[in-house]
């Protein structure tokens, strides 16, 4: 999964990627580039970089000294191009050659900065010798032309071509030695790209440490704002304290409503979760995916403490219509999704299974008796997974219940408005069978027009007779 | 005041001509010369038509600036690798135009250059306000009147126009239509609060109530604005054209006989007769631009390309008369 993939794929991944804070174009296009990483090792030295950038970013005392770091970040321009060119052995132009200075210069002053706050998890060699070509009058300033320096010919031709206008040359003599001055330019331009040759790969790798810079700090300010958390690497199970998705519970926040954090395992075998609608199900489905996705591209994540098993694919079925848009009914987009899940397991792909509502678009017999079929291949291959449903399922499985509905003490009039905190979304073990049935006053608590309720509760009367 | 310690008292100045032929470049080349020999910084840029490497308003390609030791210019990538001088690059743009980024030098010797720089009026704004920087006193925008070009002249605070015979061969009607772009000009501005305001809307035509509050007329052209007459005026009788202005729209407006007060976003959006424009004043209507700016001298080339030759002294006179600012014969100056 790339990071693109995962914007479209993961809900709430996108809002993580605007919230991101990074400062150069250089940045931006590492952040793209980041693996979905799978090794425990790889994305733990991923995550402790992180932590290191979170007590850098945390201490007071290197405010200042960071709000210069983030200045010179974004003014680095992103040169690979220009590096390409020259590894290329092509010869460089003035502005080429500009770039290069520009940037050498720039990535002396990050690698000062970065030393002096101790970031120990970047590597940006010293550019000082490619600073010495290209600074012969050594001002230390990011302009650049073809000095005076570089050549006495040159420098003698220029001051000639200088007095020529006032000594009565024609201009054919005078194009004529500014001819002349151009090739020696050129000549110089050569040798000077020449002498940048060996430094192609120092200066490629200072550009991709700087743009690393950029986002672990960038990923650490992110840690600090929205209040993440450092998940441990799962062994057995994943688990999750306080977890939460930041997008919704910021939507929330504008509404001025809370988001209740939710606690919740994960073994390495399935789980089937039940609750009445509006408990929440989906949102914990989404935090889930979110969770695991932040952190396997090094992100800390949205829970208050995390141990998570990396996965090589995480394979979530959450009905958003975009199914309908590529022309299949969400029944067969669902069973089309679950394929996947049965040729991972056989091809031994470690994955996590997030299902909302199984079957739920199709007749209820028939549904259940799929949610039965593939929870039977889930227990017998031991698959990691959560399945949310609206069915009576009664399978040797472990089983969670989203408490919902609390006491309603003060007898307050319950809305759509105020619903969200008369509804407990922490989760509960369960032996039992049946599933909530309150569906019904739901419906009622949101409006629905009484006309098709009481015709709703004539039926279910007549149902339980 | 001379016209060099003119030019020198604003931060921004504009060189426009009327018509090809009319000694533009001459102009430039006039004003850099005497620059030189000045111990101050200018920078020079122009106004680009994206994609185009011709002029915009003569059509023929563009010409090559005389600079001078120490003066700053800005142009882009490509015009900058046909440069004939020694310069020093100070910054390179990351955003690009069609000709490439832009590139920000100082010359280190005479030599010469082709201009261009940003095609919108925001991005030329940005320039001069960064030449700040480089610590230049005045920068010199080579301008241009286009429909084609999105960047507007206007934006500098002074403007030195170039007109001559190439415009018309009879003196008093060069004189009266040189003094009419002197009106569009200097029009009133929009006061400043209103007119920022103004200046981030793209495009359409809006109605400004009493309390200053923006009403989009959503009228998606002009060409429809008879459609609606019963309701444009619903939030008063000002009203904001950010695109062009033509007769048909003001000779529109006027009929109406409402005091109609018009805002534009500069003066090189009004597409308009002289005929027009003082019947739409006449009539108890009022035009303000948003952006404004001021006429510090006239430069006119007495010869037109076809040969002709206008008296340069009565030309000369008669311009100062009727505009009553500094007029220079380009060919005498």
């Amino acid at each position: 999964m790339s990071i693109k993939q995962a914007i479209k794929q993961i809900s709430g991944f996108n809002y993580i990627v605007n919230s991101l804070n990074i400062r150069s174009s250089a940045g931006r296009k590492q952040l793209f580039s980041l693996p979905f990483l799978t090794n425990g090792d790889d994305i733990e030295t991923a995550l402790d970089e992180t932590e290191t950038a979170v007590g850098i970013v945390n201490a007071p005392e290197n405010e200042k000294r960071l709000s210069m770091l983030f200045s010179k970040l974004m003014q680095l321009h992103d040169i690979s191009g220009t590096i390409r060119i020259l590894s290329d052995k092509n010869i460089l132009d003035d502005v080429e050659l500009f770039e290069i200075k520009y940037f050498a210069l720039l990535a002396e002053s990050i690698r000062e900065h970065a030393g002096q706050l101790k970031i120990s998890f970047i590597d940006i060699p010293s550019l000082a010798k490619v600073i010495d070509i290209l600074d012969p009058e050594k001002k230390r300033i990011p302009h650049f032309y073809v000095y005076d320096q570089y050549s006495p010919d040159l420098a003698s031709l220029r001051a000639q071509l200088n007095r020529m206008p006032d000594q009565g040359y024609s201009e054919q003599e005078i194009e004529q030695a500014r001819l002349q001055a151009q090739q020696l330019e050129d000549e110089i331009r050569k040798k000077i790209t020449q002498q940048l040759y060996p430094h192609a790969r120092a200066l490629l790798k200072a550009l991709h440490e700087i743009a690393r810079l950029d986002v672990v700090l960038a990923k650490a300010r992110q840690a600090k704002e929205l209040g993440l958390c450092k998940p441990a690497i799962g062994d057995k199970k994943t688990f999750y304290t306080g977890l939460f998705h930041p997008e919704i519970r910021n939507l929330l926040r504008q509404q001025h409503k809370d988001f209740q954090p939710v606690d919740i395992s994960i073994p390495m075998q399935p789980t089937v979760i039940t609750g009445a609608n509006m408990a929440g199900k989906s949102v914990l489905l989404k935090s889930v995916a979110l969770a695991q996705t932040m952190m396997q591209f090094g992100f800390y994540v949205a829970a208050q403490s995390a141990a998570i098993i990396p996965v090589e694919q995480i394979v979530i079925s959450i009905s958003d219509g975009e199914d309908e848009l590529k022309g299949l009914s969400s029944f067969a987009a669902e069973m089309l999704r679950l394929n996947t899940t049965i040729d991972n397991t056989r091809q031994h792909i470690s994955q996590l299974v997030l299902i909302d509502e199984l079957a739920r678009t199709t007749n209820p017999t028939e549904g259940k008796a799929i949610v039965c079929g593939i929870l039977d291949f889930f227990i017998q291959h031991n698959v990691q997974s959560l399945i949310t449903t609206h069915y009576g399922i009664d399978m040797p499985c472990r089983k969670l219940r989203v408490k919902g509905f609390t006491e309603n003490k003060n007898n307050e009039k319950i809305t759509i408005d105020n619903i969200n905190s008369f509804i407990d979304y922490s989760l509960e073990e369960t032996t039992e069978k049946e599933v909530p049935h309150e569906a019904v006053k739901i419906a009622e608590i949101i409006g629905v027009n009484a006309a098709i309720l009481e015709r709703a509760k004539k039926y279910l009367k007549n149902d339980v007779q | 005041m001379p016209f060099i310690d003119n030019i020198l008292f604003h931060s921004s100045v504009s060189i426009v001509g009327l018509e090809k032929n009319t000694g533009k470049t001459e102009t430039l080349n006039y004003i850099l010369n005497r620059l030189r020999t000045m111990d101050v910084q200018v920078a020079l840029t122009s106004i680009g038509v994206d994609g185009e490497h011709t002029d915009s308003v003569t059509r023929t390609p563009k010409p090559e600036i005389t600079l001078f030791d120490g003066m700053i210019f800005v142009t882009s990538e490509k015009h900058y690798s046909e440069r004939k001088i020694t310069s020093e690059i100070l910054e390179v743009s990351e955003m690009r135009t069609a000709l490439g980024r832009l590139i920000t030098a100082r010359a280190k010797s005479w030599g010469k250059v082709i201009l261009s720089g940003p095609s919108d009026t925001a991005g030329i704004k940005r320039l001069i306000d960064g030449m700040a920087r480089f610590d230049v006193q005045t920068t010199i925008v080579d301008g241009a009147l286009s429909r084609l070009s999105l960047a507007s002249p206007a934006v500098t605070e002074a403007m030195v126009l170039a007109t001559g015979a190439a415009l018309s061969a009879n003196i008093p009607q060069l004189v009266r239509e040189t003094r009419f772009v002197q009106q569009l000009i200097e029009l009133p501005a929009v006061e400043a609060k209103l007119a920022g305001e103004l200046q981030t809307i793209k495009g359409g035509i809006w109605a400004i109530d009493a309390e200053d509050r923006l009403h989009d007329l959503e009228i998606p052209s002009v060409f429809l604005l008879d459609k609606r007459e019963e309701d444009i005026f619903r939030f008063g009788t000002r009203i904001y054209v950010s695109g062009a202005v033509s007769d048909k729209l003001l000779s529109f407006l006027r009929i109406q006989n409402k005091n109609v007060e018009l805002a534009v976003s500069d003066f090189t959006k009004l597409f308009v007769s002289q005929k027009e424009f003082n019947a739409f004043l006449k009539s108890g209507n009022s035009i303000k631009s948003v952006l404004r700016s001021k006429l510090i001298a006239v430069t006119v080339n007495p010869l037109s390309p076809s040969g002709f030759l206008l008296d340069s002294d009565t030309l000369q006179r008669e311009m100062k008369k009727a505009l009553n600012v500094p007029v220079y014969d380009v060919k005498n100056m």
